[in-house]
């Protein structure tokens, strides 16, 4: 048993070895587009209250015009948007221990996010390497999906490594994927500074979803909502845009079927309805939820209009 | 479909279990906490992926138990017979149902309508459990080799469990004999370096040939086959010999990994592949491939037929349909049966011509020189290219598209060539580790074990070791396939 246990101790060390290597000759991107969470949870930190504070994925980081809503609104705005496949909880936990008295959370959450479907684990590991403290506040969901992705992220470390010892430097994004594409706000505004890749044939398709996964996503809802009641905030959930005509008949069903759980479910009013939530597709830059300027402006405009009517007007048992 | 995520084997999560599984089973001294230890583990194995269809495993694993206990207690020929019954309804009723009733109510309509009868359709919106194409003939086995006499039933339930869902083999084989595995649940097991060893070489040759060469491979053959129609006959001629080495690679990946990993509790599980591709017939090729399926249906279908017993004519008829009812077990679709009626017409043939050698799967595939002589070569290359042709039916998305892809590779069709489809690196890497596996599989194919090179000095060893692993890990393309043989 010895021999073995000593060879199998050896072929550890050099695997451990090699590992080291690796690790120490990857290189972090620290310019990407995941790297502008800290911009943006520097800027969360720093506003006090009231503000607005955007949430969700790349729909939101891609869909909003912030400087637009803080002129229109009052208030200051940062916007959260990062990535749809970082999962629901993850952007709900973030932003939770920020909101305050008079805050005002706008959820533009993708579709998918509220049947649960979206988690990505080798965008999670990305994430963890911008901060590497997410990792004790991670669920059971999050660490199975990151366990079963940890071989592709390996790959991602070693072929890293291997750019910087052949060509003598790491993976770097491009504009608009990186965090100098994004203004003080947290809005991606790069777009009209590359090539308008359009949306070719790509459709808007949502799975059937797994009734466990929707009620877990409603629970996360209710207490981000609960939370912000308790401090005195308001929640409203603004669906994303959608390019018109790109949504089949099964799909919209879906779509529909999920607003109708979500108005059940949970309280949290909803400033504009699904089958509203379409803009033209040349309004799309590259994929589905992803706006050009001039999307980014439009669909600012639609949240202006729903939330002026609703923070502006009288609140119940306010003196007029 | 199988929509879920679940537990592969070359994943991060897997290596965890087996590592954890691994030393939980080991810290624990008696035989039955042991085995009680793996049916936990492989319960947890399966149940990663949707544990609402753990019930179809325990229920199939139950029904044999009971039917197996049964059979013990009594002699009444009818009795017997009524128990087998049982167990057989049972299983292929499961099998039958989840698999194949959807195929069975497309072709009754197809049938029915081609007769002038209207049928409404009806199917189902089933998903395929994954491994119920393996357990269930593991645990039938059990059950008419007891009926058969040829197995003494087991009167311990964890014992049995433990046999059926064992999870290195439990969701894409080798289906293993009770007669084999059964026993090795029975007695005590000790931890064996030399066999851990093995176990870790199997591994990692199973984990490059999957990861590196399938997936990698598979790509290619996505890109061809999804647009048949688009690529020039040559592109789909590489395409198809891309596809030979891709299942190859999957399968006998997965089945060298879950025989390294069985090592590793001391287990020994049945041999599964013997370097098919430097088979010199097709009969033989059949005798090197997926081995414990292709034995599974010499004894428990081509022999109850009546085997070889009856005469040439008689046995090449048995051949056949075997080898139909082997293609429908690979899925309910009629590329499969057609694939296996092709596959039989090629077997059939050699009990109706004089008798030439018959290699068995233990002997050195291609005899022992390092230059094959060129008969030999010429048959190694004519048994491969015929098995090819039927891996079009295997793999395309019906038979209309199979005999397009066929007409189009042997009438030279235009369209995208070679050098287009092998212009992505990926592409050209997967057709040049074909060549490296090519080479290293020739060389070595007197050993079961590839990797084994005891005689070399250890750094050289672990060198090899860790260029592998680190080449396997590079090599991994972005979004893994899963194993081809979990959807049947």
């Amino acid at each position: 048993m010895r021999p073995l246990l000593s060879k199998l101790a050896l072929f550890i060390v050099i695997q451990m070895a090699v590992l080291a290597a690796v690790i120490a000759l990857y290189q972090v991107d620290h310019s990407g587009f995941l790297a502008s969470t800290h911009d943006k949870r520097a800027r969360l930190a720093k506003l006090s209250s009231p503000k607005v504070i955007l949430v969700g994925g790349s729909a939101v980081a891609f869909g909003f015009d912030s400087p637009a809503i803080e002129r229109s609104v009052g208030m200051p705005v940062v916007n959260m948007g990062l990535q749809g496949s970082l999962g629901l909880t993850i952007k709900l936990r973030e932003v939770e221990p920020f909101v305050g008295p008079g805050d005002v959370v706008i959820l533009s959450l993708e579709y998918q996010h509220y049947a649960g479907q979206i988690l990505e684990g080798l965008t999670l590991w990305g994430y963890i390497e911008q901060r590497p403290g997410v990792l004790g506040d991670l669920g059971f969901r999050e660490l199975k999906v990151l366990a079963d992705s940890g071989q592709l992220y390996l790959r991602n470390l070693a072929t890293g490594a291997a750019r910087v010892l052949v060509l003598g430097q790491g993976i770097h994004a491009h504009p608009p994927y990186t965090r100098r594409s994004q203004n003080a706000w947290g809005d991606v505004i790069a777009q009209d500074t590359v090539p308008h890749p359009g949306l070719g044939d790509l459709e808007f398709h949502l799975r059937p979803f797994s009734e466990r996964k929707v009620d877990a996503a409603m629970e996360a809802l209710r207490e981000l909502n609960h939370h912000a009641q308790d401090v005195g905030a308001t929640v409203y959930i603004y669906f994303p845009p959608l390019p018109r005509g790109r949504i089949a008949p099964a799909d919209e069903a879906r779509l529909l079927d999920l607003e109708q759980r979500l108005a059940s479910a949970t309280s949290i009013v909803r400033l504009n309805q699904v089958k509203d939530a379409t803009l033209p597709e040349d309004l799309f830059f590259d994929t589905l939820y992803h706006l050009t300027r001039r999307g980014q402006k439009i669909n600012s405009q639609r949240l202006i209009t729903a939330l002026s009517a609703r923070i502006h007007a009288p609140q119940p048992g306010a003196p007029h | 479909m199988l929509a879920r995520r679940r537990m592969t084997f070359v994943s991060l999560t897997f290596l965890l279990f087996l590592a954890l599984t691994v030393a939980g089973y080991w810290a624990l001294k008696r035989r039955n906490l042991q085995n009680g230890f793996l049916v936990a583990a492989s319960y947890l194995f399966y149940g990663w992926w949707d544990y609402r269809f753990l019930g179809l495993l325990v229920a199939s694993s139950l029904v044999d138990f009971a039917v197996g206990l049964a059979l013990e207690r009594t002699d009444s020929p009818r009795r017997r017979a009524l128990l087998i019954s049982i167990s057989v309804v049972a299983n292929l009723g499961l099998l039958g149902f989840f698999k194949y009733f959807n195929f069975f109510a497309h072709s009754a309509q197809a049938a029915a309508s081609a007769l002038g009868f209207e049928l409404s359709p009806f199917t189902l919106n089933v998903t395929l459990p994954v491994g119920i194409s393996f357990y269930t003939f593991q645990t039938l086995s059990y059950g008419i080799d007891v009926y058969r006499r040829e197995l003494r039933a087991t009167s311990s339930l964890i014992d049995y469990l433990a046999y059926v869902s064992f999870f290195p083999q439990l969701v894409a084989g080798p289906i293993e004999r009770a007669t084999n595995l059964l026993p090795q649940f029975q007695r005590s097991r000790h931890l064996d370096p030399l066999r851990v060893a093995e176990g870790c070489r199997l591994v990692l040759w199973g984990f490059f040939k999957k990861a590196a060469i399938a997936d990698n491979l598979g790509r290619l053959v996505d890109t061809v086959y999804g647009n048949p129609g688009a690529h020039s006959g040559g592109a789909i001629a590489v395409a198809t010999i891309a596809f030979a080495f891709q299942i190859y690679c999957d399968f006998s990946g997965y089945s060298d990994i879950a025989i390294g990993c069985a090592r590793f509790f001391g287990f020994d599980l049945m041999r599964n592949f013997a370097y098919p591709y430097f088979s010199q017939d097709v009969a033989e090729f059949w005798r090197r491939w997926h081995i414990s399926l292709s034995t599974w249906f010499r004894d428990y279908v081509f022999v109850p037929l009546g085997g070889s017993r009856r005469g040439p004519r008689r046995t090449a008829i048995n051949i056949f349909i075997t080898f139909v009812v082997s293609g429908l077990w690979h899925g309910a679709a009629w590329t499969f049966v057609i694939w296996g009626a092709i596959n039989g017409l090629a077997v059939m043939i050699k009990p109706l011509l004089p008798q030439g050698p018959r290699r068995s799967p233990r002997e050195t595939p291609g005899g022992t020189r390092l230059i094959p002589d060129p008969a030999t070569l010429t048959r190694i290359l004519g048994t491969f290219a015929l098995i090819c042709l039927t891996w079009v039916f295997f793999r395309a998305s019906d038979v209309e598209t199979a005999a397009a892809m066929l007409v189009r590779m042997f009438s030279f069709a235009g369209g995208t060539g070679i050098a287009a489809v092998l212009r992505d690196p990926r592409h050209l890497a997967g057709m040049a580790l074909v060549v490296v596996l090519i080479v290293v599989e020739w060389t070595r194919r007197d050993s079961p074990d590839v990797l084994r090179c005891s005689r070399w000095p250890l750094l050289v060893r672990m060198a090899i070791y860790t260029i592998m692993l680190w080449a396997t890990v590079l090599l991994l393309p972005p979004s893994q396939s899963p194993f081809i043989y979990f959807q049947f």
